[in-house]
């Protein structure tokens, strides 16, 4: 978080500074300034991490994850983790009141994205050494550590029939701000590499991810989103504005676009 | 003069060889060389599974014989993003993003993909995908104001024809499900094309025109590659063209998906009522490169078990060489990562002063070193003057 901070902060002082022209005293001293206010903020966290299987035939998914990761980590971001196939585990995105461990993974991070295997009860994972291989419903509680934003590039994990167990079980009443995923089948496309830069270019998440949708799948598969009035219009950090996380009990809604 | 035996045996052999030529040849069998056909098509994301399948469709008539068609991209440069922007009166600095040149400006983004010359623009794109505040017209306004952009900046290549219109929509939840009704927020026309009085399927060879809060267009996207030349035929009948390559009939292609099964969003699946069956041809998105697309298979319908019922949707080849291989192997990925060499990261912590972040605005000047190489970002710099 450190680096992406003194990209933000730090340079951003340096470059006002030679823009402003000004005088050679003054100029280190509000770099010293710069400084100083970096490390009293320092601990900030904008995290993303990637879980994804590309196993069977589903070879896209490597470059979609890593794409997505290259995207970010240039962006500045810090990766809380990357993990893909044998080493993709369930527990990584299952509540640590569950069982799991995602306040070290998924919860760890303001931004989680899944690449892989998806049913309307949860994701999939190839790897069942440690707990099963479904983060479901029941196991994942998203936002009561730091997750903002969460991402299945998974077919139908918000179909109709758990949409409402998404919202309010595993976001909405944790601090979640916004899932995306299908409410159809999906193809596996290089959706990740999309979506980071259409986010990381100032699109809201949203957008990013219908806009995505757009280009690379075919008609008849539908793409959603689930947040909150407030937390719909969210950019990442750095990119834009970001509401305030949601309150338990407030309402959800659904965006659904079929293509 | 004496006539050696060798020069008989060599008349005899030049006699042999000219009747060979002069009987009416075999009529040739099916092309077997698949170097051409480099098109794949797509894998999905759920469960694989073999329930059994009921036909409900009339299966289609096959044409005599299908075109096998190059597909031709242009040369994506630089010069070639800022012509496509200037077309359509964008202006701003180009940026090498890897897979794409991006032009951006502070309400307006466009990007060119290099593998195919799709292209995106976007106005307001900060704020792309947003509920209206004016509302949105009925569908029939939606459509003029959808041609009239399409038309205005010159986006349809000869063939297209308006698709239907779909939409954005939005729905409350309550805490059983969607609930009240969907409120449309956005229109995307779609336009797309035939080929040999086939429809052109897959994310590409379509056109769609977004639009917005009062109806406004708000931006495009395009997918479309030219189609090039006719390089060989796909037919059920040998020795239509040089290079003939077999076409599946629709009985063989509805046995070949009962043996492969078909992937749907539910695991469980006992039954699989097939209510259409067509050809067609495919194209890809704009982020990957196609050379060919040939005729392809479409299977539509519903699967049922006690999940639950799902609509889906299969593709198949439908050159028989390539529906019979196995699907197209994708490199195995399975030891990317190893886990044990890695230290345990440590517990997340809540980030309520990130949010100072997201007040400060976009860096005017820094470059960035990508940590991980999958993608070669040329340029990862913004600057929106």
């Amino acid at each position: 978080m450190q680096i992406f901070f003194f990209q933000h902060v730090y340079l951003r002082s340096i470059i006002r500074i030679r823009g402003d022209c000004m005088s050679g005293l003054l100029k280190p001293c509000l770099v010293s300034c710069a400084l100083i206010l970096c490390l009293m903020v320092t601990g900030e966290a904008a995290e993303y991490g990637v879980s994804y299987d590309s196993t069977g035939g589903l070879g896209v998914n490597y470059n979609s994850a890593t794409d997505f990761a290259s995207r970010m980590d240039a962006a500045g971001w810090y990766r809380q983790f990357l993990w893909g196939n044998n080493a993709a585990f369930e527990k990584d995105w299952k509540d640590v009141t569950k069982g799991g461990w995602d306040d070290r993974y998924a919860d760890a991070a303001d931004l989680a994205f899944f690449e892989g295997h998806g049913s309307p009860s949860g994701i999939y994972f190839p790897n069942d050494c440690c707990d099963d291989n479904k983060c479901s419903k029941d196991d994942a509680r998203w936002g009561d550590l730091d997750m903002e934003w969460a991402a299945a590039h998974s077919c139908s994990v918000l179909a109709d029939s758990n949409l409402a167990a998404w919202a309010y079980t595993v976001c909405g009443n944790n601090g979640a701000h916004m899932m995306c995923s299908h409410k159809t089948t999906c193809y596996a496309r290089n959706a990740g590499d999309r979506w980071a830069q259409l986010m990381l270019s100032g699109w809201t998440v949203k957008g990013a991810w219908f806009q995505q949708h757009i280009e690379k799948q075919p008609s008849g598969v539908t793409a959603r989103v689930i947040a909150t009035q407030g937390t719909a219009n969210d950019h990442i950090w750095g990119e834009g504005s970001v509401a305030s996380d949601p309150s338990p009990g407030e309402t959800w809604w659904v965006w659904t676009l079929t293509k | 003069m004496k006539i050696s035996g060798y020069t008989y045996l060599l008349a005899g052999l030049s006699l042999v060889i000219v009747a060979c030529a002069l009987i009416p040849g075999q009529e040739p069998g099916f092309c077997t060389d698949s170097s051409i056909l480099t098109m794949t098509l797509p894998e999905e994301e759920g469960f694989d599974t073999t329930p059994e399948f009921v036909l409900e469709a009339r299966l289609p008539e096959v044409p005599d014989a299908l075109g096998i068609y190059a597909l031709k991209s242009p040369d994506v440069t630089r010069a070639y993003a800022v012509e496509v922007a200037g077309s359509k009166g964008a202006k701003g600095e180009v940026q090498d993003q890897g897979a794409n040149f991006v032009i951006l400006s502070e309400d307006q983004y466009v990007s060119v993909e290099k593998a195919s010359g799709a292209e995106t623009l976007l106005l307001d794109y900060k704020n792309a995908f947003a509920d209206p505040e004016k509302g949105l017209p009925d569908a029939n306004v939606l459509k003029r104001t959808a041609d009239a952009y399409a038309s205005q900046n010159r986006l349809l290549p000869e063939g297209y024809r308006y698709a239907g219109m779909s939409f954005l929509t939005r729905q409350q939840l309550s805490e059983r499900g969607p609930t009240g009704q969907a409120q449309n927020v956005m229109g995307i026309a779609k336009y797309s094309r035939t080929l040999e009085d086939l429809p052109v399927e897959g994310a590409g060879s379509t056109v769609t025109v977004l639009l917005g809060d009062g109806g406004q267009a708000q931006g495009y996207t395009k997918v479309s590659r030219n189609i090039g030349e006719r390089m060989a035929v796909a037919s059920t009948t040998p020795g239509r063209a040089d290079r003939t390559y077999e076409l599946l009939v629709p009985s063989d292609a509805f046995n070949m998906l009962r043996e492969r099964g078909l992937t749907t969003e539910i695991a469980d699946v006992d039954k699989a009522v097939v209510t259409d069956v067509h050809l067609a041809y495919y194209e890809t998105s704009g982020d990957e490169r196609q050379d060919v697309t040939e005729p392809i298979y479409i299977f539509r319908g519903y699967a049922t078990g006690p999940d639950g019922e799902v609509e889906f949707q299969e593709y198949m080849y439908a050159l028989k060489t390539k529906a019979a291989s196995t699907p197209f192997a994708q490199p195995d990925r399975s030891k990317a990562v190893d886990r044990g060499s890695v230290q345990e990261p440590g517990k997340g912590t809540k980030d309520a002063e990130s949010r100072t972040i997201s007040t400060i605005k976009p860096l005017q000047e820094v470059s960035l070193t990508p940590r991980l190489s999958t993608t070669p970002l040329q340029r990862a710099t913004f600057n929106p003057s």
